[in-house]
């Protein structure tokens, strides 16, 4: 290389130079060495907050991003809530048709979620399609708002009863649009242990839902085992090539386009000491690469390829399927304390083209540092028994006090070939799951015509 | 006695609306002082007791609060083209920050209007020129410290505690203009040098003061050499001598590999004296502004040679013999 000829490089603005790109890569990397123990969550504050400053003070980015782009006052966050207690998940899968706001509406009560503290419903409703004319745009959204407002109202009108004679506040929390709502209901007190069932008045349903307290769990197998500390750097850079696995197409590669994510971190995580050449997880990388035909970008250049790992195969060969069966299978299994976290699978759905996973959590991590479904702590994914495997991804939330109720989409669409599926929370330091046989119930807001 | 570290700097002055009238901070010998509060230290006790600080003594507290702050490293310039400007759209997000309940009281660390080396400490000291500031009018620039320093004083009648007051403040300090942000960071690279204060917890630092070697090392080191700044890396190093720097090349890419000890920052870098007339300096001996004896390197592998430099209209140049 001659002299000089690096000022000319650099000189040529390119995409990779960008300020955004540099961000996000800091972004990146920095959450991932959080997130694998390497620097605390205080240090990756402290790191983004001080690389925003910098570029802010230099005129490279909006000066009012300097306090605005990140998570504030980070060294004093509440701790890492823990969980307040044993939960008790109690299958119900109860439907009823009722009247709610003047709508014909069918409910589904899921999954009952006790603790010493709280009592839970999981709640689902669908409203029949209204018949209107469409307003005008301002009109139509004015009325959505006014529609939406008189809904909660409405959801508030439920009352229980129980075996014994006593009676209990129900409170609805959640959200939902014209047509589906779903949240859960916050029964109040605590039933005692000697109730056998509760009864829920529901508006303009001919008969209260009957909730029974003392239903059998469903027996779902249910484990946990600790995780190597040594391997977490691994099952890191693995998940994130799991994530974008599914999206990566040879073609797009052909004429060399550029790098997935995966690849930059994982020269990055190389750089910082986390990882080594002789990393599992960097062979299996160049495994990918070498199936794009490419070869790795120049960090990586010394790594050893591996072997692509079956289960990632088993995702790239159905990520495109639509043969998913459909229907409702109420798990309600408690997993075990993973890391903090106790969580309560309540239902899983199957769509033609995926799957819905519905979870309740105590001792979730705040959400405005790591984000809910896909916490950086956390990974949710799945196994079936015929080879192929299952990534998550969030598609709705609501947390409060370390409480969060997550709903999860898990794709490729279920095998229709398999019987079990393992539904695996993966931690830090341990992993929980639960196996769940695929009796598929029908769903019940799908083969049951409203009246 | 050793050359302290402040040796090779010349003395550095910013206005600071203060008081209904224009004030003089004064930056020599290692220390801030507030040139128009002869009785700083009364004036601190009082607003200690709940009477009304200043902004120049918030300023000169702030100074002392900051000066083995590594923050001060990370954030300050790199060299003399990494230009650090505090606008007010940033002083506005510190106010919105404020106001809106975000603030926090600063505790008065030390009863003391002057903060820096504890030798040849003088209130009130005039002497040379000082340095010029960044452009701007001496009023204007004033008046927005003035500002400044207003916003950070209501961090006394709000709640809480934690690092937003911290850097609220440092934007302060990096707005007093270049000239103090390079002493600044002197003096925090001087607290983490093996004669400074923390030089017995520096095991901790580390990562913080590799980067803030590197971060400075590279562009000088570019220059010196023409290579890209990315292929150079520089640790802390704590043994004898001046340290180690070696070169090698793989596939066309020359990587610059150094072992400085954190004091190069201080006497060395922050004077800005780190490349003089196409050699690096990576010593210094001794130093009686605007005058050093200084150790430098022609070309890595050399053995260090010993130069006589000088400061002259805003620039090092070797002296003649």
């Amino acid at each position: 290389m001659s002299p000089g000829s690096w000022r000319q490089r650099r000189a040529e603005p390119t995409e990779a130079t960008s300020v955004d790109t540099g961000v996000q890569r800091i972004t990146g990397l920095a959450a991932a060495m959080t997130a694998i123990g390497a620097i605390s969550e205080a240090t990756q504050n402290q790191v983004l907050e001080d690389y925003q400053t910098s570029l802010a003070i230099r005129g490279m980015t909006d000066p009012n991003l300097i306090f605005g782009h990140l998570p504030w006052r980070p060294w004093v966050q509440s701790p890492h809530p823990h969980a307040s207690g044993p939960l008790r998940a109690t299958p119900v899968g109860v439907v009823a048709d009722s009247d709610i706001d003047g709508r014909s509406a069918r409910i589904y009560l899921g999954t009952l979620v006790t603790s010493a503290t709280s009592a839970r419903l999981t709640f689902r409703a669908r409203f029949e399609q209204s018949a209107e004319r469409s307003p005008a745009v301002s009109a139509q959204q004015h009325q959505v708002r006014a529609r939406h407002h008189s809904m909660l109202h409405a959801l508030q009108n439920f009352a229980a009863t129980d075996s014994l004679g006593g009676s209990y506040g129900v409170h609805f929390s959640g959200g939902g649009g014209s047509e589906d709502w779903r949240g859960r209901l916050d029964i109040s007190p605590v039933p005692p242990a000697a109730v056998r069932w509760l009864d829920l008045s529901v508006p303009g349903a001919t008969a209260p839902m009957r909730i029974p307290l003392d239903a059998a769990p469903p027996g779902h197998a249910v484990s946990s085992r600790p995780l190597d500390p040594a391997g977490i750097a691994d099952r890191y850079l693995d998940n994130c090539m799991v994530e974008q696995i599914q999206e990566i197409r040879p073609a797009d590669y052909e004429d060399g386009g550029d790098w997935p994510g995966v690849f930059e971190l994982a020269a990055d995580l190389l750089a910082a000491g986390v990882l080594t050449i002789q990393s599992p997880s960097l062979a299996r990388l160049a495994a990918v690469a070498r199936w794009l035909k490419r070869r790795l970008p120049d960090p990586l250049t010394g790594v050893e390829p591996g072997v692509v790992p079956a289960e990632w195969l088993s995702l790239l060969a159905r990520a495109a399927s639509t043969d998913g069966p459909t229907g409702v299978i109420p798990v309600a299994a408690a997993l075990p304390v993973v890391d903090g976290a106790h969580c309560v699978v309540t239902e899983l759905e199957s769509e033609a083209d995926s799957m819905a996973l519905q979870v309740h959590a105590q001792g979730w991590p705040d959400p405005h540092r790591y984000g809910v479904g896909r916490a950086e702590l956390f990974r949710w994914s799945a196994r079936d028994d015929v080879g192929g495997w299952y990534t998550s991804s969030e598609s709705g939330w609501s947390y409060s006090d370390g409480e969060a109720d997550m709903d999860l989409r898990l794709r490729p669409a279920a095998n229709p070939r398999a019987h079990e599926l393992r539904i695996i929370l993966t931690g830090r330091t341990a992993e929980a799951s639960v196996t769940v046989p695929l009796n598929w119930q029908p769903a019940p807001f799908r083969r049951v015509p409203l009246k | 006695m050793s050359t302290p570290w402040w040796a090779a700097f010349g003395p550095a002055e910013a206005a600071v609306s203060c008081g209904g009238g224009t004030h003089t901070l004064r930056w020599a010998d290692g220390s801030l002082i507030a040139i128009g509060h002869p009785d700083a230290e009364g004036e601190l006790v009082l607003a200690a007791l709940g009477g009304d600080s200043t902004p120049c003594l918030d300023l000169v507290r702030a100074w002392g609060r900051h000066s083995d702050d590594l923050s001060v490293l990370a954030l300050g310039p790199r060299s003399a083209s990494d230009r650090v400007t505090v606008t007010a759209e940033m002083l506005d997000e510190v106010q919105a920050r404020l106001v809106s309940g975000w603030a926090a009281p600063v505790p008065i660390a030390r009863s003391t209007a002057t903060f820096g080396a504890a030798t040849r400490r003088r209130s009130g000291w005039t002497g040379s020129t000082p340095m010029r500031l960044r452009t701007g009018s001496a009023r204007q620039m004033a008046a927005r410290r003035s500002a400044v320093s207003r916003l950070v004083s209501m961090q006394h009648v709000t709640s809480g505690a934690g690092g937003e007051d911290d850097r609220a403040d440092l934007l302060r300090l990096f707005d007093l203009g270049e000239p103090f942000q390079w002493r600044l960071a002197g003096a925090v690279a001087h607290a983490w040098s093996a004669d400074g204060e923390h030089a017995g917890t520096r095991d901790r630092a580390r990562p913080a003061l590799a980067a803030a070697l590197t971060g400075r090392l590279a562009p000088a080191a570019a220059d010196w050499l023409d290579v890209d700044p990315a292929g150079i890396e520089a640790v802390a190093y704590d043994g004898g001598g001046w340290g180690e720097l070696s070169v090698s090349s793989a596939s066309g890419v020359s990587h610059v590999r150094a072992r400085l000890p954190v004091s190069w920052l201080a006497t060395v870098w922050a004077p800005g004296f780190a490349v003089v007339e196409g050699v690096l300096i990576v010593r210094l001996l001794d130093a009686a502004w605007p005058s050093a004896r200084v150790l430098a390197l022609r070309a890595p592998g050399d053995e260090p040679v010993e130069l006589s430099i000088r400061h002259d209209k805003g620039h090092w140049s070797v002296a003649a013999s």
